[in-house]
């Protein structure tokens, strides 16, 4: 390296300026898409703020109008204020906490077991525990019902979070298996020879190695969780159990005498959590599993 | 050895396991029993032997129609989705300033999603006062078509819609993405590779577990979409939107035919689970997985 | 200091829910006092129900009502057979679903009334006629009113005012008010600019009920009989009056041009044209108080007649409060009771959108509106003489055959296709449709009605 003349100096200068040009033109190009992409995914939610903000009898006028005239907060005044919206945050909240730890602990480990193990049956557990997410939910709705109904667990929270417990839904069990599945084995076959549990390498090894995969999950079940409509909707019968979901149709009448201004505003309150959870769980998603020979960073 | 990792297998398994049979095996096999009954709710069902099956695929026309309806969906939808999900990824797998706020901005989308995001796009697509329209109207002097209103176009009105919601395939690249070791691509630069030949020769090999995952997915919920019908267009107009669970959920609960909604979810969970199958037999040609390379 | 999210803490969360979740357990128990109250609703009606349920606890301590609504009906038909299915029906369901009461007769959802009626010696004089004979099948009564009103014609006096125009009459025996009177005002108070309508004569509000276009023609989809056990294998849609009376409805749109497309409506929602003060006048589906939540003065006049002979028939609306069978009948009995009573009706029918059941609580409740209340009560008397009960609550299969009939008319609304076309392409398919479901449900009705002449 310190060999280099004069010469090669210049020389590999201009190539510098040259791969730097490029890049530059490079990120500029990605800036023009990403906000491009930006302006576009915004679009409809903006439309929402703005109808959320428009009178009732406004909401309908030509040509659309991104800032309402005149501005009305009559739609949020209706969305904190028909229903109990507190109360409802706080029971999709908690439902959704237990739901996301639940998920993320169980479908882990089944995954980790999938993605770690071979033995008899195993493809065919496989398809197993995934076929329920094949088979639409409406046709098992009515003996789901039934069978809660018998268990005397109607109104009560244990349909919607008991079977996160139980890995979830499958699908987070296959997405798990799949990152698991990246992961190299070498790192679990060092603790193996230094004396490390199966269960404690799924802990201390595999786990914090898909940091980015359980944040994923997590995000997606919490999303599932704060948006499901219909189990709350068949399984909790009283009021002061159910969650925000539920809660929004209270402003969808029959044809003609929906609230949209409300039910708007009382959307983006709603969506406002999931959001922050986003923001927040950027930086596990994003940090990396990086393995390097060096070891892991991160 | 090998007793004991099997033994390790179904230890680790197991709470999945367990929760497969207890919650979803029975109603799983009530359903199936129902699909040979004819079951109105209040009076205990009643065997009627293939009859339901018979009427789904010899004399039922919504059946072909619905199907019909939902593969096109599915089958234009889902490369789409795919290949979205993937480059969008790529691009918010930078490190440049701001990047964070790019990624939040395109994955809210999809957070914003349910009853009310399906009504307000009622309004959006809306052909007259939509938004939609009039800016298509606005930027390029296009006049738009009549999306929800179409037979035409409710379909690619809805493809539209739906890539709104994208935002979780993007999450699960990037993710995915993290995972790809730098010193990969470290190495495939000093043998001199572009970056074509690294997408194509890196980073798509090491997502393929990730694609196959995002496309598995895409094929079940687009097999099962639902809402948007239901909730935006009723499966009009003239049944051009008549989606398959839509046909289910009126056989169900708004024609009182439990027993025949069975067959129809079963006839659905054999075309999904046939797919998913395909898709799992050809992993092997074309999905590689680290893991299974460090142990063979 | 670690900032990271640690397992331990991880630990530490999953604790606290399964505390959350022990605190979900305690077994739920039917309380056999607490009346389950299941209903579609629309949001302004909620506050005045929940007032009549306060009310009706506080005169019946040993009762409380549990209230759900199904907002918009999403999902509602499966939530009510769930319900029914487990073995624990709602005490008292109101209004219908996509499936129709007379679907839930045959399928043993509802209770017959007629016993407790008489045995109660319940006055029913004041609830109004149609609505009565709504809900009754082969002598048994299934429902009591919760309000009731007939579609007139809803006009906006201010955009007449300014084309000049005569107000609609209040008289439905009124014979110089006909269709074509009613096209030219419509033509007269269409107004446009360029390419775009910016005014409309008329918009045509829900289409679902298909059987208002022949009724002003003295025509009707199905044959009267029809209604009588809910069953039939007939149907008029091949009678050339049913099939004029559903062009001239389309002409309107995309012939004449006075009446919004089905996007332009659509988007609105059914009211939303009329109650924007985009269009004059407003047929179909009638909502006072929607109506009266907009910005004008507007007024209510009959329907117009087909042709100067025909006698024009008006839709009724008419939602029953229906009790489930199985379920706490004497406590649902009681509950009804007080909501269709003065007391309760008095307090409903503040929200209703579909008024008061009881003739009495008629002036009354238009009291509340900006129209003159003789014009108003001129309006229902007449719309109530003539009226008639949709389809919709009276025949078994009904979610299927309205499934067929708006898609075969679809196209029909969208100006692609013919009345004669859409009802060619109908009729063979209905014709089966029929008779699949009499066959079907020809032995229930012979054990629900001993009387069953088929």
């Amino acid at each position: 390296m310190n060999l280099g003349s004069a010469n090669f100096t210049a020389e590999r200068r201009l190539e510098l300026r040259l791969v730097r040009r490029r890049r530059r033109l490079r990120t500029l190009v990605i800036y023009t898409l990403l906000i491009i992409l930006s302006i576009i995914a915004l679009l409809p939610v903006m439309w929402m703020v703005a109808i959320s903000l428009t009178p009732l009898n406004k909401v309908f006028q030509y040509p659309p109008r991104l800032i309402p005239d005149p501005l009305s907060l009559t739609g949020y005044h209706e969305a904190v204020t028909l229903f109990p919206f507190y109360r409802y945050f706080l029971n999709t909240s908690l439902m959704t906490a237990a739901r996301v730890i639940g998920t993320v602990f169980s479908a882990s480990l089944v995954a980790y077991g999938f993605a770690r193990y071979d033995g008899p049956f195993k493809e065919v557990l496989f398809v197993f525990i995934l076929t329920p997410i094949f088979l639409p939910e409406q046709v098992t709705l009515i003996p789901l019902f039934v069978g809660y109904t018998r268990l005397g667990w109607i109104d009560t929270y244990n349909p919607l979070v008991l079977p996160a417990f139980f890995g979830g839904s499958a699908v987070y069990i296959f997405l798990l298996r799949q990152f698991f599945m990246t992961i190299p084995t070498d790192l679990d076959d060092a603790a193996r020879i230094d004396g490390a549990s199966e269960f404690a390498i799924y802990w201390r090894i595999i786990l914090p190695l898909a940091k980015p995969a359980l944040a994923t999950v997590a995000i997606f079940t919490f999303m599932a969780s704060w948006n499901d409509f219909l189990g709350p909707l068949i399984y909790l019968t009283s009021k002061e159990k159910l969650p925000l979901s539920v809660g929004l149709s209270r402003f969808l009448g029959e044809s003609g005498t929906t609230l949209w201004n409300s039910l708007m505003a009382a959307a983006v309150l709603t969506v406002l959590p999931p959001i922050l959870l986003f923001v927040f769980a950027q930086k596990y998603i994003m940090q990396g599993i990086a393995i390097t020979g060096g070891g892991a960073k991160g | 050895m090998r007793s004991r990792e099997a033994m390790y297998l179904y230890l680790f398994i197991a709470p999945g396991l367990l929760g497969m049979i207890l919650f979803h095996l029975a109603p799983m096999i009530v359903s199936f029993g129902l699909s040979f009954s004819e079951y109105e709710i209040t009076s205990p069902p009643e065997f009627v032997g293939f009859q339901n099956y018979h009427r789904m695929l010899f004399v039922d026309e919504l059946v072909g129609k619905s199907l019909s309806v939902t593969a096109v969906y599915a089958v234009v939808g889902v490369p789409i989705r795919l290949f979205l999900q993937l480059f969008i990824a790529m691009l918010l797998n930078r490190q440049l300033a701001g990047i964070r706020i790019f990624r939040a901005i395109l994955y809210f989308p999809s957070v914003v999603a349910g009853v009310a995001i399906a009504l307000g796009w009622i309004l959006l697509l809306n052909p007259t006062y939509g938004a939609v329209n009039h800016l298509l109207w606005e930027l390029f002097g296009i006049i738009g078509p009549r999306w929800l209103n179409s037979t035409q176009w409710v379909i690619p009105g809805l493809l539209l819609m739906s890539l709104w919601g994208i935002g979780p395939g993007i999450v699960i690249n990037l993710a995915g993405l993290q995972g790809i070791s730098a010193e990969l691509y470290e190495a495939a630069e000093i043998d001199g590779a572009g970056s074509f030949r690294k997408f194509l020769h890196i980073t798509l090999p090491m997502m393929s577990p990730i694609l196959m995952f995002n496309l598995v997915m895409g094929i079940v919920s687009n097999f099962q979409i639902f809402t948007q019908a239901y909730v935006m267009t009723s499966g009009g107009p003239a049944n051009s939107s008549l989606f398959f669970v839509l046909y289910l959920y009126r056989n169900a609960f708004e024609f009182f035919k439990m027993g025949y909604a069975s067959a129809l979810a079963w006839l659905l969970f054999a075309i999904i689970l046939i797919m998913t199958l395909a898709v799992f037999r050809s992993s092997p040609l074309w999905v590689y997985y680290e893991a299974k390379r460090e142990r063979t | 200091m670690n900032q990271h999210f640690s397992r331990r803490d991880f630990l530490k969360l999953a604790a606290a829910s399964g505390t959350l979740l022990a605190s979900g357990l305690p077994a739920w128990g039917q309380d056999m006092s607490e009346l389950l109250v299941y209903w579609r609703n629309n949001p302004r009606e909620i506050e005045t129900m929940e007032q009549a349920f306060a009310d009706f606890t506080a005169d019946h301590p040993s009762y409380s009502v549990n209230f759900q609504q199904a907002a918009g009906g999403l999902e509602g038909d499966a939530r009510l057979q769930a319900l029914f299915a487990a073995g624990t029906p709602p005490e008292v369901f109101a209004s219908v679903f996509n499936a129709g009461l007379v679907d839930y007769v045959y399928r043993d959802f509802v209770t017959d009334l007629t016993p407790l009626i008489e045995r109660d010696a319940w006055d029913q004089s004041d609830y109004f006629d149609v609505a009565l004979e709504t809900f009754t099948f082969g002598g048994k009564q299934f429902g009591i009113p919760r309000g009731g009103i007939p579609s007139p014609l809803f006009y906006n006096k201010d955009l007449f005012d300014q084309a000049g125009l005569p107000y609609p009459p209040t008289d439905w025996e009124d014979e110089s008010w006909t269709w074509d009177t009613m096209l030219e005002y419509a033509h007269a108070l269409t107004k446009r600019e360029g390419p775009r309508t910016t005014q409309y004569g008329i918009v045509i509000g829900s289409t679902l009920n298909w059987n208002q276009w022949p009724m002003l023609w003295g025509a009707q989809i199905f044959p009267d009989d029809a209604f009588n056990y809910g069953l039939t294998r007939e149907h008029n849609f091949r009678d050339p009056v049913v099939v004029n009376s559903l062009q001239k409805m389309v002409d309107l749109i995309w012939t004449e041009e006075v009446a919004p497309t089905p996007e332009v409506s659509g988007g609105f929602g059914f009211f939303g044209p009329f109650n924007n003060g985009l269009a004059a006048m407003y047929i179909h589906l009638g909502a006072y108080t929607v109506a009266n939540n907009a910005e004008f003065n507007w007024g209510a006049a009959a329907l117009p007649r087909g042709e100067p002979s025909a006698q024009q028939r008006s839709t009724t609306f008419t939602g029953p409060f229906l009790i489930g069978s199985g379920s706490n009948v004497e406590g649902a009995w009681d509950l009804v009771k007080y909501l269709t009573g003065v007391d309760g009706q008095r307090t409903i029918m503040r929200g209703a959108v579909v008024g008061t059941s009881r003739q009495s609580l008629l002036e009354e409740w238009f009291g509340a509106m900006s129209p003159p209340t003789n014009e108003l009560l001129a309006v229902q008397a007449g719309g109530y003489k003539h009226g008639l009960e949709s389809p919709n609550v009276r025949l078994v299969g009904w979610g299927e055959i309205a499934t067929l009939l708006s898609s075969e008319f679809d196209l029909m609304m969208l100006g692609e296709r013919s009345a004669q076309e859409a009802v060619d392409a109908l009729a063979p398919k209905l014709d089966v449709l029929l008779n699949e479901i009499y066959d079907k449900n020809i032995d229930k009705a012979r054990t629900i009605f001993p009387d069953f002449p088929g």
